[in-house]
């Protein structure tokens, strides 16, 4: 019976597509009534399959698709509307053969389920329209011959083919039913696929070695044949990632179906939208999500959109909407789930994680914004206000979350109170093949997805901060006029071992979720294609995306910019605080205070600069100080700039004037740059303290020249730095000399 | 396989392969019981230390090692040890319960020890001593 389970498999498959489709176009139809092609769509599916259960004799199953062709016929004759009681009976139909058909594939029968309610059903129905109209009453079961539909089996018989003529105008039945695709597919074991798929991974460093050892060779023949190799593989790699490849759409074509009956029993309108059907997805990722979709699409429904009458009430319009996007970005495929429901708000997450246990109040209160959205994923947890016999308690976002999390993938949510849920699933591209840049941190590589980055910056050599400055503590980098939060890669990943100076000289600018920041390396390699390769469940959680083998055979981690971006703080949480103004901290300080620099002097003494003047601060090397005539300068970003020693330009108080060669604490040099009428002027100062807000109310007159006044700062009397005189004093010549913007003054 | 003063024993089925000075990439911010990745023709595999796994203190840097390559599910994965010696037979009715030097995890990975002729031979559980975070099962009768 070989040749007979094959047709049988052959069918099974077929069906079961077909199956999915009409789902969709039942839902479809029940919107749009009037679409022919749908009803004609769905009316050839049901055709096809009971034609061909006839050939098989499977006698049940020709009952039941029997039944729904006769309602299905109405719907085409027009006779008939699609009313919600009517699509939900054909859906029934639907999960009938479904059904029929998983019992066929286990053991080869129909099983022992009655289905005879259902075609009861379809026949009231068909017996509401037009009493009398029972033609296909008179047809009963079709000979065998007829529509042999399976591509297996021989040609159709002129008697058959004319019958079905006479019933059905539509096409020939020979073909399957599955309308656009043509006859040129092929079934392919996905074992054999996986096979095709390693192989060109390792072709491909292959490839790599040999690139790399011809690298200048002298022999022309060799190198040529090498291009030659190159090229090749490039097409044969991208091809078998096509192969493996399958759009998304096969798991999204269920949902509208599962969207309208979770509605229809949960008493709500929703409708779901779907983008990116066509996005592509290895076929084993596919599998591995097709439940969490499921899960948050029922969550949605189930927890996110409100009732209509609640919607109403909030101004909304009643149908609630699910957007499901699927994407390419970055080497990994982001889909999102959406929807304009209630929303999540934390004040709601905080009470329900305390009343299930999730979290401690202690925990709660120093969380962040994003561990608070982060606690719905908690085991346990439930927002659910009612729990429905449709999805439970609302679990399964734990569920969710690990089953991405295991083919190294990320799930995050944002909420906004009363207005949206999203949630957000991103699964790297494993196996993979990408372009990355490689680049150096304490003698270790690391390869960057070249999608993330958006461009590399060199620092001078051995100016290493230069261009770095702190705001709030946070390392930055102005990136023409904008701010770039930096982040150091070899800090992040806890590389040194804290005794070596830390010598970096770029930054790869790279763009994490919607935010961009600037990794700090020590040099940037070279831009390569490597194959990715996942890392093992004991590595997960870490800010890497996989590993790769190079050129020569070394293994270098590849960095997962958004988890990087993450950990660092600079992506996500930096919704908080958006580093894009002047650096001047908030300018506004309480009442009655004035924002000042505080600083420190070689003896101890305290005195204050009003930070409005001050527009950077910076620590450079002291060997950077040059002399030029009597003044001090220092080259900072391609100008010179007037450098002032504060300590030297206020006169002493003392008798004894301190040596100029006071203990150094190091090599670095504070310098407080400042602009005054427009001229930027660095002051060195021996310790910058800090920024505080203070209250000048009570201060005294100065007592000496370049002091404006004293006044008690953080607890301690400080002067009050009048920072024009101090310059006066210190560069005479200052103010008269030409201004860096080149007019003469 | 030796790992500081221990002589340890595994199911020699479950070991792939030997190998002697393979280059070790670490992973920042892994557990500390991964020592790093290894290049096993074209494959990534991970590397666990055993040492550090049992809680004895780290060989000193220059110190040569050897890697056990296991076979694990489809997944192959590698264990960094002291030294790989011979492949043994030991008789079942050998085998004693621990000795009581032994605490905490290693407890857990070590099942029972053989009396060889001059020495302790402890039969290590490889699914527990894999294990990382968690503790281990029963120790099978191992005969390596």
């Amino acid at each position: 019976m070989g040749g007979m389970s094959a047709i049988i498999a052959e069918f099974l498959a077929e069906s079961v597509e077909n199956l999915d489709s009409m789902d969709q176009d039942l839902v479809e139809l029940e919107k749009n009534p009037d679409d022919s092609e749908v009803i004609e769509r769905i009316f050839r599916t049901i055709h096809t399959i009971k034609g061909t259960c006839g050939f098989l004799a499977f006698s049940k199953l020709e009952a039941v698709t029997h039944s729904g062709e006769t309602v299905l016929a109405h719907l085409r004759d027009r006779t008939l509307r699609p009313t919600p009681e009517v699509t939900t009976s054909l859906l029934r139909m639907v999960d009938s053969v479904r059904e029929i058909l998983a019992h066929i594939e286990k053991d080869g029968t129909e099983g022992d389920a009655d289905y005879s309610e259902i075609e009861r059903e379809l026949n009231a129905i068909d017996a509401q329209v037009a009493g009398g109209k029972k033609k296909t009453s008179t047809q009963a079961k079709p000979s065998k011959g007829t529509a042999a539909a399976t591509p297996k089996t021989g040609p159709v018989t002129p008697e058959s083919a004319k019958r079905d003529l006479d019933r059905d105008p539509s096409p020939s039945p020979e073909t399957p039913a599955a309308p656009a695709v043509g006859e040129s597919n092929l079934r392919v074991d996905v074992a054999v696929l996986d096979l095709l798929m390693n192989l060109v991974g390792e072709l491909v460093l292959a490839r790599n070695q040999i690139s790399q050892n011809l690298a200048g060779h002298a022999d022309p023949a060799l190198v040529t044949a090498s291009q030659r190799l190159d090229a090749i593989t490039g097409d044969l790699q991208e091809a078998v990632m096509r192969a493996r490849m399958q759009p998304i759409s096969s798991i999204l074509t269920k949902l509208p179906r599962f969207v309208r009956d979770l509605a229809l029993s949960a008493e709500k309108q929703v409708e779901i939208d779907l983008h990116g059907e066509e996005t592509d997805l290895d076929k084993s990722v596919l599998e591995a999500i097709k439940t969490s979709l499921l899960h948050l699409v029922r969550n949605a429904v189930d927890h996110g959109i409100e009732s209509p009458e609640e919607r109403e009430s909030k101004g909304k319009p009643k149908t609630g909407h699910i957007q499901l996007r699927a994407a390419h970005e970055g080497g990994a495929v982001l889909i999102e789930v959406r929807d304009d429901g209630a929303g999540l708000d934390n004040e709601g997450i905080v009470k329900r994680a305390i009343s299930s246990g999730v979290a401690s109040e202690d925990e709660l209160i120093s969380m962040t914004q994003a561990q608070i959205e982060h606690l719905v994923f908690r085991p346990g947890f439930s927002t659910a206000k009612k729990v429905t016999n449709v999805s439970g308690r609302g679990v399964g976002l734990d569920v969710v979350r690990t089953n991405v999390e295991s083919i190294g993938g990320s799930v995050e949510m944002q909420s906004e109170p009363g207005r949206s849920t999203t949630f957000r699933i991103k699964i790297p591209l494993t196996l993979a093949i990408v372009s990355v840049i490689l680049v150096r941190s304490v003698g270790q590589r690391f390869a960057i997805p070249q999608s993330s980055v958006v461009e590399l910056v060199r620092l001078g050599r051995g100016d290493k901060d230069l261009g770095i400055e702190f705001i709030h503590g946070v390392p930055v980098y102005r990136l023409r006029g904008r701010l770039l939060p930096l982040v150091t890669l070899s800090d992040e990943l806890g590389l040194h071992s804290g005794a070596e100076a830390i010598v970096a000289e770029s930054i790869v600018v790279m763009q994490g979720d919607d935010r961009q920041f600037g990794l700090l390396v020590d040099s940037i390699d070279d831009s390569q294609e490597i194959v990715v390769k996942p890392l093992g469940p004991r590595l997960v959680g870490l800010p890497f995306a996989g590993a790769t083998i190079l050129g020569d055979g070394s293994i270098a981690l590849i960095l997962d910019v958004l988890r990087l971006g993450l950990k660092a703080g600079v992506v996500s949480d930096a919704r908080l605080h958006s580093l894009e103004h002047e650096p001047a901290p908030a300018p506004v300080a309480p009442p009655g205070t004035i924002r000042m620099l505080l600083l420190q002097g070689t003896d101890d003494e305290r005195m204050a600069l009003d930070l409005s003047r001050v527009s950077r601060l910076e620590s450079v090397d002291r060997s950077r100080i040059e002399r030029v005539g009597d003044t001090t300068v220092i080259q900072y970003r391609g100008e010179i700039l007037s450098l002032i020693d504060l300590q030297q330009a206020l006169p002493e108080r003392r008798s004894s004037r301190r040596s100029d060669d006071a203990p150094q604490s190091s090599n670095e040099a504070s310098v407080v740059i400042c602009v005054i009428d427009g001229r930027p002027c660095g002051v060195l100062v021996h310790r910058i303290l800090d920024i505080v807000d203070a209250d000048l109310s009570d201060a005294t007159a100065g007592s000496r020249e370049g002091v404006k006044s004293c006044a008690v700062i953080e607890g301690r009397v400080s002067e009050v730095i009048d920072l024009a005189t101090v310059i006066r004093r210190a560069d005479p010549g200052f103010f008269s000399r030409q201004a860096p913007t080149g007019e003469k003054s | 396989m030796t790992v500081g003063k221990l002589l340890l024993g595994t199911e020699v089925e479950r070991v792939q392969e030997v190998l002697r000075d393979v280059s070790i990439t670490p992973v920042p911010l892994a557990h500390p019981a991964i020592r790093g990745l290894i290049n096993l023709r074209g494959q990534i595999v991970t590397a666990i230390d055993l040492r550090r796994r049992l809680g004895l203190p780290d060989a000193p840097a220059d110190a040569r090692f050897m890697t056990v390559v296991l076979g694990v599910g489809d997944e192959p994965l590698a264990m960094v040890v002291d030294s790989v010696g011979d492949v043994v037979q030991v008789p079942a009715d050998g085998f004693e319960a621990p000795p009581d030097t032994l605490k905490g995890e290693a407890r857990r990975m070590i099942g029972g020890a053989h009396k060889l002729q001059r020495q302790l031979l402890l039969a290590l559980n490889l699914d527990a001593a894999i294990e990382l975070g968690g503790s281990g099962a029963e120790a099978p009768c191992p005969k390596a």
